[in-house]
């Protein structure tokens, strides 16, 4: 570089006081020589620059929302509730996948097997249990004791994620019962039975510190009974029927109930 | 030899570049203090709206960040920015219904010793350039001087891409004449 | 005026047969006190007790003068509350910012521009203002322990629970470590565990002593030092009279116990009043040569 603009002549660049061939040149020279650049950035407020640096810094760290939490704003839940949501483990790719999946196996045994809809019947409720359990076991959130430790953890960030989790679920489900052989309302009749099962997870968990223990005991004996009742009953899907339903319904609020009272044990654990 | 040596310690722009592909707001930090103040300045030469010439400043900036990886050595990085910064100027340009933004040349005539200073022979490209019209310098300036092909040209003067073509002949047509 | 202070009084824990904390009573100001013991001494537990994540068996707990047994106090405990675990999890896709943002918003910060700001201002506090937007798994171990304590910092906590905050890192991150929690805005009560003695001459006013879920010394370093005056004597070779003994530098052996007569004394450390106090369960490998 074996020329440089004198200072003046900068000077009045700055100024926007030469004509347009010089200032061509200048442009030119600035891109090449960073000496020049240097003299030039000390003719720069300090005031404006500065204020753009703090829109660029704040502009480029700023977290990127996931899809998921887009769609939640724009339903209308507030940015930091979306946030705490779209973290639980269970509204991930792979466990939806595997919910899919298994949905998918179920609505082709009701259309092609002798069984009907039991195999779905039996499954759907599953779904929900399942993706709770995920959402708010202690190895799934990798903070937990963080969490645990800040006003806003506890027992309503656990409600906030088993609830999106179980009206993921049941979305889910939903959308799968449309593809079912016309079985009448029969094929709603998972709903109830879905939240009553949901609501024992919940609350069979402030009894004992693993959550997947309590899903696993009530899958099992879910499906059990459902079988029994199918085998030892004259009426068909007795599970399901208007007294099942009724029941499943008291189910759900008596654990809704215990829930509550016991909250704390979400708050406050007795061993870690 | 004094100036050549500090800047030895000093990390280049290149190396600069690449902290921020590796994710380094300190390294984004450094290259803006050294190229946002001559960008806004040559921005401000085009528009003459401050409050959007800052809006490109910032854009430039983030969009340094977000394309840090994409450099490959193709010229200097001040060039490099300099594409960016501009072609920022011309989206937020694009579909707005204005007069060219660009002029702002009250600048004097330049005086003899401003040629002489510019070393070279400019002494009969200089007169010739100031001798032609404000908008065929515009478009000589955007695309021989800034880079941008004839529709980005035209993005950020607000005329047609033909409009922009017939132009530029003519400027080319007026400079040789000039010259001759 | 707020009480700002912690107050412990015969805390009991046990898991199954084994017992944690032994009839544990202590109180804490505003400054830093170290709790110092050997791994299993019940620092964690403790320490969890102190961050309201753990219930004791039985006992009291006063923390800025709140009981946290109550929910509605816990909550405003946990309002003024900066936790730092032993081992805290990371989301590893998030970038550092965004965890720090996640747990900002778990502190009820619900303005997000406030919110960014405050994430900024911590993030700068412990030296990673630079890399805010590298996504934890890239992030080096010791940088990931300064996101866990930049979290811990948010909001200006009153009261600051730290759990081996310098474990596993070299002797310059431990100064830098220091200087952070030695230059913090206001004064809050700040507990830290460790098992090194001289993040303990370092930083502490006060010094706690835990051992076998048990405390042992209350009081300044100063005082520690002293429990174990005339009790310190070098030789050159092996005393077996002695309770512990280590080879210095120098190659001489410094013995600690009760002194033969003429011996040569030598003037007494934390590290020889510690290890005395706690015998052979102490970690040696926290005691400089």
């Amino acid at each position: 570089m074996s020329w440089h603009a004198d200072t003046d002549l900068f000077d009045r660049y700055a100024r926007g006081q030469v004509d347009a061939a010089t200032a061509a040149s200048l442009e030119s020279h600035l891109v090449a020589c960073a000496h020049c650049r240097a003299r030039t950035s000390r003719m720069v407020e300090a005031e404006p620059l500065e204020r753009i640096w703090t829109e660029v810094r704040a502009d480029v760290e700023r977290p990127q929302l996931a899809l998921l939490e887009r769609l939640l704003s724009a339903a209308g839940l507030p940015e930091h509730t979306a946030r705490l949501v779209a973290v639980t483990p269970a509204l991930r790719a792979p466990w939806l996948l595997a919910v899919a999946v298994a949905l998918g196996f179920a609505v082709l045994a009701a259309h092609g097997g002798g069984g009907g809809p039991l195999a779905f019947l039996i499954l759907a409720p599953l779904v929900p249990v399942g993706g709770v359990a995920l959402a708010y076991r202690n190895s799934a959130d990798p903070a937990y004791e963080i969490a645990l430790a800040s006003p806003g953890g506890g027992f309503r960030l656990v409600m906030l994620r088993a609830g999106a989790v179980a009206l993921a679920s049941i979305a889910i489900v939903g959308v799968a019962t449309v593809l079912l052989p016309d079985v009448g309302w029969t094929a709603v009749g998972w709903l109830l039975p879905c939240l009553a099962l949901s609501m024992l997870t919940l609350a069979g968990s402030t009894a004992s510190a693993s959550p997947v223990t309590v899903a696993s005991v009530l899958a099992g004996a879910w499906v059990l009974g459902v079988l029994v009742a199918e085998r030892v009953a004259e009426q068909q899907y007795l599970a399901f029927g208007a007294g099942a339903q009724v029941l499943f319904g008291a189910l759900a609020v008596g654990a809704a109930v215990v829930l509550v009272l016991r909250r704390d044990r979400f708050e406050l654990r007795t061993r870690i | 030899m004094g100036i050549d040596d500090e800047r030895k310690l000093e990390p280049s722009d290149e190396e600069l570049l690449r902290g921020i592909g590796d994710g380094h707001t300190g390294a984004l930090r450094a290259l803006y203090d050294r190229h946002a103040p001559w960008v806004l300045l040559r921005l401000s030469r085009r528009c003459s709206d401050p409050q959007l010439v800052e809006e490109v400043v910032q854009d430039t900036f983030v969009g340094v960040w977000k394309g840090a990886r994409r450099y490959r050595g193709q010229g200097p990085v001040a060039a490099w920015v300099w594409g960016i910064a501009i072609r920022r100027l011309v989206d937020r340009l694009r579909g707005r219904a204005r007069l060219p933004q660009l002029l702002r040349e009250r600048g004097a005539e330049p005086s003899a010793e401003d040629l002489v200073l510019l070393g070279v022979e400019y002494g009969d490209l200089a007169g010739a350039i100031n001798g032609l019209s404000p908008e065929l310098r515009a478009v000589l300036q955007a695309t021989v001087l800034d880079g941008l092909s004839m529709r980005e040209a035209g993005q950020l003067l607000g005329i047609p891409t033909g409009t922009v073509k017939s132009r530029l002949m003519r400027a080319r047509r007026e400079l040789r004449e000039a010259l001759a | 005026m707020e009480d700002a202070s912690l107050r412990v009084e015969a805390i009991e824990k046990r898991f199954g047969s084994v017992p944690a904390l032994n009839g544990v009573t202590m109180d804490a100001g505003p400054g830093i006190t170290g709790l110092l013991g050997p791994n299993g001494a019940g620092k964690t537990t403790l320490l969890r007790m102190l961050a309201t994540v753990l219930a004791p068996d039985s006992g009291t707990l006063q923390l800025l003068g709140l009981d946290p047994t109550r929910s509605a106090e816990r909550v405003e405990i946990r309002r003024r509350l900066g936790y730092m675990p032993q081992e805290p999890g990371f989301y590893r896709s998030f970038t550092a910012f965004e965890f720090v943002d996640y747990v900002a918003i778990l502190k009820e910060m619900t303005d997000r521009d406030e919110r960014h700001r405050e994430v900024r201002r911590v993030l700068d506090a412990v030296g990673l203002g630079d890399v805010s937007t590298r996504k934890v798994r890239a992030l080096s171990g010791g940088m990931r322990q300064r996101l866990a304590l930049a979290q811990a910092l948010l909001r200006d906590p009153d009261l600051l629970v730290l759990d081996e905050p310098t474990a596993g890192l070299d002797p310059e991150q431990r100064l830098r470590f220091r200087e952070i929690v030695s230059q913090l805005p206001h004064r809050p009560v700040v507990i830290l565990s460790t098992h090194q003695t001289e993040d303990v001459t370092a930083l502490c006013e006060r010094v706690v002593v835990l051992a076998e879920g048990a405390i042992r010394f209350d009081g300044t370093p100063v005082e520690l030092a002293r429990t174990a005056e005339d009790r310190v004597w070098i030789r050159e070779d092996r005393d077996d009279r002695a309770v512990l003994s280590w080879r210095m530098g120098d190659g001489r052996y410094r013995h600690i116990g009760d002194p033969p007569p003429g011996a040569a004394l030598s003037p007494a450390t934390i590290d020889d009043a510690y290890l005395l106090m706690v015998g052979g369960t102490a970690d040696r490998e926290g005691v400089a040569a």
